[in-house]
Formats: C-alpha cells, structure tokens, sequence
C-alpha cells in the first residue's frame, strides 16, 4: 500500500466517521422530535378526554374500563386515582 | 429595574446537538465540525447585534482554548477519548442565558460577566465562551443578555481532563441556586460601583421568587418596589415563542396565551383590590360615623355645607342687585343729576339693607348651629379619642373669613368673650377722643404689648394705667431756634397743601362736563351726605 494510498485510506475513513456521526444526529434530532409530538398527542387527547368524562357517564365507564387494564404502576394509578375509583391510600407519615 | 433572569441548559449529543454549531450561532462564527463534517456559518446573521464576544480560560489552560473552533472540537474530542459508556449521548457543553443590567454600559457589563464567571468557572477550571448579545430590532431595547458556554471537563495544561463531574439532580439545582445568588449579588455589587444604588439594594435579593422578594421588600421599606413585586410570576416565552409573537402567531403559543391571560388576570385583580380598598375605606368611615365623634364631625360637615349654601345665595342676591342696579343707573342716564343722585342714594339704601339682612341671616344659622351642637354634645360627651379620618385630595374651595371668626365667637367662653368685647368698648372709645376714624384693632391682651413704642402704649386710659409701668415722659419745652424751625416747616407744610388744593381744584375745573356748575357740585355734595340733603 502506497502512502497515497493510506492517506486516501485515512480520508476516507474519517468521511465515514463523519457521515455515521451525522446520520446518528439526524436520528436522535427525528427521535427528541417524535417524543415531542407524541407527548403532544397524548396531553391533546388526554385532555379531551378529561373534558369529555364530565358530559357521558358511558364513556366514564370505558375510560376506567381501560385504566384499570393497562395502568399498572403504582404511582401512575395514585395519579388517576379518582377516575379508577380505588380507595385513596394513606400517605407516608 | 434591570431585570433577573439566569437559566442553565446542556448542549446534549442525545439530543442531536452539537456544541461546535451553538458556539457558532451564539458567537456569530463560521464554525467547522470535525465530528460530523459540517461547517457553520453564523457571520452574516445580525437579529440580535453581537456585542462582543470572549473566551475566558483558566490561568493554566493551554493557549488553544482561545481558539473557539479548537476549543469546541476538541471538547467533542474528549468525550469520545474519555467516556466509555455513553460517548454517543453524553453532554458536551453546559450553557448559561443571563440578561445583563441595562443600566451598565458594555464596559461595565463585560467587568461584570468577568467577574462572575472568574468566581463560578474559571478559577474551577472551566473554559467559558461568552457572547453580548444586543437586543432584537423589535423586541425591548433593554433586552442586552449574555449566552455563555462552560466546557463540562475541566482544563489544564495537558487539555481535557479524563474526569467529568456528575451532579446528581438536586445538586445540579442547588449549584444553579448558587449561582443565580452569586449573580444577583455580582450584580448589586457592580450597579453600585456605578452609581445606582437603588438598583443596587434591590438586585440583592432579585434571585429569590416574587412572594420573597415581596417579603424583603417590605422589611426593607421598600414599599414601592414591593408594590411592584405584588403579581403572579409570567412564564419566560423564550425565543421561538417570541419570534411566533412577532411574526403575529401569539395565540399557536401557549406561553404567550398564558401570559396574556395572566396580564388579563392581573388587570382583574388590580381592579378588584382598588374596589376592595374602596369597600374598606367604606365600612372605616362608616364605624366612624357611629361614634359620638363621627357624629359630631357630621354636622360639622352638615353645618359646613349649610353655611356653603348659604354663601351661595347670598352672593348670587348681591350679583343680582348689583345687576339691577347696573341696569337701573343705565336707564337714568338720561334723568337729570338730581334724581340721578336721588336714585343712586336709593340704590345704596338698598345694597345697606341687603348686606344687613344677609349678616342677620348668617347670624341666625350660625347661632341655631351653635345650638344643636351644643345639644348634640350635651347628648352625647365624645367617646374616646380617634386619629381623623385620611385627608380627601378632592379640592375644596377656601371658606370665606368671616365664618372663622364667627365660629371662633361662638365657640369662645362667656369670660372670654366679655374680656374682648370689654376691650372694643375700650378701643372705641379711645377711637372716639381722638378722632380718628381707622377701622377698629382687633383687641390686644395686656401682656401682648412688649414695646413701649408700640401705638397701643399711647393709647392707654391714664385712668386704666398700670402702676407699674413708668409714666411716659412729658416732653420738653422748644428752645427758640426750635420755635423758628418748627415754625418754618410749618409754613412749608401749608404752602404745599395750599398748592396741592389748588392743583386739584385746577384738575376738576379741567374736568367738569359743560354746563355743569358750581351749584351742581354743591347739590352732589349734600346728596352724598349721609343725612340727605337739608
């Protein structure tokens, strides 16, 4: 191998670092930006939601239908408590 | 107030970021990345005018930090050499927004920043790259901030170091906590070398939140300020909030929405404390009202307004004498001076009987005045005493004299009214033997004559005087040099008054209408004497 050859080798080389680099950013920025929105989403329709329990005791009904199925962490079903209707539980202390 | 504003934020590979651009950006640069290739060109955006633009190393640090495109790649560099385990997500740069006081000028706001960044990173070893960032064209023009980069790995003369602090949550915060009061004090320390001390003294505590600062405010007697403080916190639109405001999509923002509903509030809340204090100043008065000197002080006031109204009648009836009369000598113009003169008695017949009448009516109220509030204190002895109510700014015209002096008689004690009605008597008397006619003094009390000079030593009764006092000299007979000087000016005096009546009869010689003698004069003369003519 010639030492043009190298250096070419190490140009090269140094692209490609460059360009995974790059591809690797791009997917990160997609990444922050497709959490942003579904995060969006989920207040968006979370909130209409909430606001729409008040009107239809039916749709009440489902939403703790559905709660009940698929919140399972603790904290999070402390955070919809009200809407599962568990008993409140005693606080620490 | 300059306004308080330091918020820290990272520059985070995870999040696709990369320092090399940020420091471009902030710095106005063209900047290249090695990582990824990519150059940035920052130099011919000019929104926010960049005011200057440093970098501020440790004293150790080797000299390529100075460099910003040297320094940002090769704290790329070092977290690919040195992070093991999450070199592609890890944070490469810490970065700091602060607003600078728009009191100091450039020069005194870079001695600022370098003091606070010398006391919080560089003597740490950080490297910190500073820009001045001017305010936006449209946006306030005391918008002057700083964005600072801080280097996550401390520097020393081999470069990076290998280490990279972790804090943990609450320790980033309370470091944070750290600086927004290292700043806050910076801050006051620098306004004060520059001369605002108000500023200065209320910078101190801007770090803390409203309510606090409130607080402190108070202590502190800075009622104006803390006045000022009384508001709900807005939220900080930031600049892609602003920019949606400036190009008239406030309403996409829910910052700005929040804000100006919070500015909506606020107004409301203005509003409501006025007519709150408005409602307590009400139920204050009206406690008042119902004390026996709240019920004095009413009809005073009532008196007042009754004494007002009478006023008000009374000069409107002497305007509308005054014009009659007006109207009446106007249709005697023509009459002959006799009736003229006969007529124009009649007339100051008629303005006597009004001011008597007038004086009379006056003298009535004020004596039923008089007498039901002396019912009214009878009625009721005042309670204890309480401070008077809060002055009223509204304007109140000024009250004629004459009701002063009436209510001072009214009020005064039988003792002290004879006393000074037994020294008018007094004083017209001596008025009478000397035959002056100035209008009577009011009465002074004995000890009040300090001077003997004083006029009213001489006009002392013989009979009333005080034994005490020395009798004032007889004065001695005039030498006859004197008789002839006092004798000359005497000559003198009458010659000029002589010539003075001459002068003046000359004048209305001059003066008086054609056809019109001597008798006419004469005639006038007896009309005006009080008498009437004989």
């Amino acid at each position: 191998m010639t030492e043009k050859t190298a250096a070419r080798l190490e140009s090269l080389r140094k692209r490609k670092a460059q360009l995974e680099n790059r591809i690797a950013d791009a997917e990160r920025q997609a990444k922050v930006a497709a959490r942003k929105l579904d995060a969006r989403r989920k207040i968006v329709v979370g909130g209409a939601v909430l606001a729409a329990i008040a009107d239809s005791p039916g749709l009440a009904a489902m939403v703790k239908t559905v709660l009940a199925q698929r919140v399972t962490r603790a904290l999070d079903r402390a955070a919809v408590a009200d809407l599962l209707g568990d008993p409140p539980k005693p606080g620490p202390g | 107030m300059a306004t308080f504003h330091l918020r820290n934020g990272f520059i985070s590979r995870g999040k696709g970021q990369s320092v090399v651009a940020a420091a471009a950006y902030q710095a106005r640069a063209r900047l290249h990345n090695e990582q990824d290739g990519l150059t940035k060109d920052y130099t011919r955006s000019h929104e926010q005018e960049l005011l200057e633009s440093a970098i501020f190393a440790p004293p150790n640090a080797p000299d390529w930090v100075f460099d910003r495109e040297r320094l940002w790649n090769a704290a790329e560099r070092a977290e690919d050499a040195h992070n093991k385990t999450r070199a592609r997500s890890a944070r490469t740069a810490q970065k700091l927004e602060i607003a600078l006081p728009h009191e100091l000028n450039p020069e005194q706001n870079r001695r600022l920043l370098q003091d606070f960044l010398r006391d919080n990173f560089t003597r740490k070893g950080f490297v910190c790259d500073v820009s001045l960032h001017g305010p936006h064209k449209k946006g306030d023009q005391r918008n002057t901030h700083a964005h600072i980069l801080v280097t996550m790995r401390t520097v020393n003369a081999q470069g990076f170091s290998a280490e990279k602090p972790h804090l943990s949550k609450a320790e980033l915060r309370e470091r944070v906590n750290h600086w927004r009061e290292n700043w806050a004090r910076q801050c006051s320390r620098h306004l004060e070398r520059a001369g605002f001390k108000l500023e200065a003294a209320r910078m101190i505590y801007a770090h803390k939140t409203l309510e606090e600062q409130q607080k402190i405010a108070e202590a502190r007697n800075d009622l104006e300020h803390a006045e000022a403080l009384k508001r709900a916190p807005t939220l900080h639109e930031g600049p892609t909030a602003t920019q949606m405001k400036r190009e008239g999509k406030g309403a996409h923002s829910w910052r700005v929405d929040f804000n100006e509903r919070l500015a909506a509030k606020r107004d409301d809340l203005r509003k409501m404390r006025a007519e709150l204090a408005q409602v307590r100043e009400t139920e204050e008065r009206l406690a008042y009202a119902h004390t026996p000197a709240g019920r004095q002080a009413r009809l005073a006031r009532i008196h007042e307004w009754q004494r007002d109204k009478l006023d008000m009648q009374q000069a409107r009836a002497r305007l509308q004498q005054q014009d009659a009369h007006a109207w009446a000598r106007r249709e005697d113009a023509a009459a002959s001076p006799v009736l003229k003169a006969w007529r124009e008695r009649d007339r100051a017949r008629e303005t006597a009987e009004l001011e008597r009448q007038q004086a009379e009516q006056r003298e009535a109220l004020l004596e039923t005045q008089t007498a039901t509030a002396r019912q009214q204190a009878e009625r009721e002895p005042a309670g204890e005493a309480r401070p008077a109510p809060a002055p009223s700014y509204s304007y109140r015209p000024p009250k004629p004299a004459y009701w002063s002096e009436r209510i001072r008689r009214a009020n005064q004690s039988e003792a002290a009214r004879e006393r000074e009605e037994a020294a008018a008597r007094y004083h017209e008397r001596v008025m009478r033997e000397q035959n002056t006619s100035h209008a009577p003094q009011a009465a002074r009390p004995e000890g009040d004559i300090k001077n003997s000079r004083d006029a009213a030593a001489w006009w002392t009764d013989p009979k009333d005087r005080d034994p005490a006092r020395p009798e004032p000299e007889t004065p001695r007979p005039f030498s006859p040099a004197e008789v002839l000087e006092k004798l000359a000016q005497v000559r003198k005096a009458a010659r000029t008054m002589r010539e003075r009546e001459e002068r003046q009869r000359r004048e209305w010689e001059e003066e008086r209408e054609a056809g019109r003698s001597i008798v006419d004069d004469w005639l006038d003369g007896m009309m005006n004497k009080k008498d009437g003519p004989r």
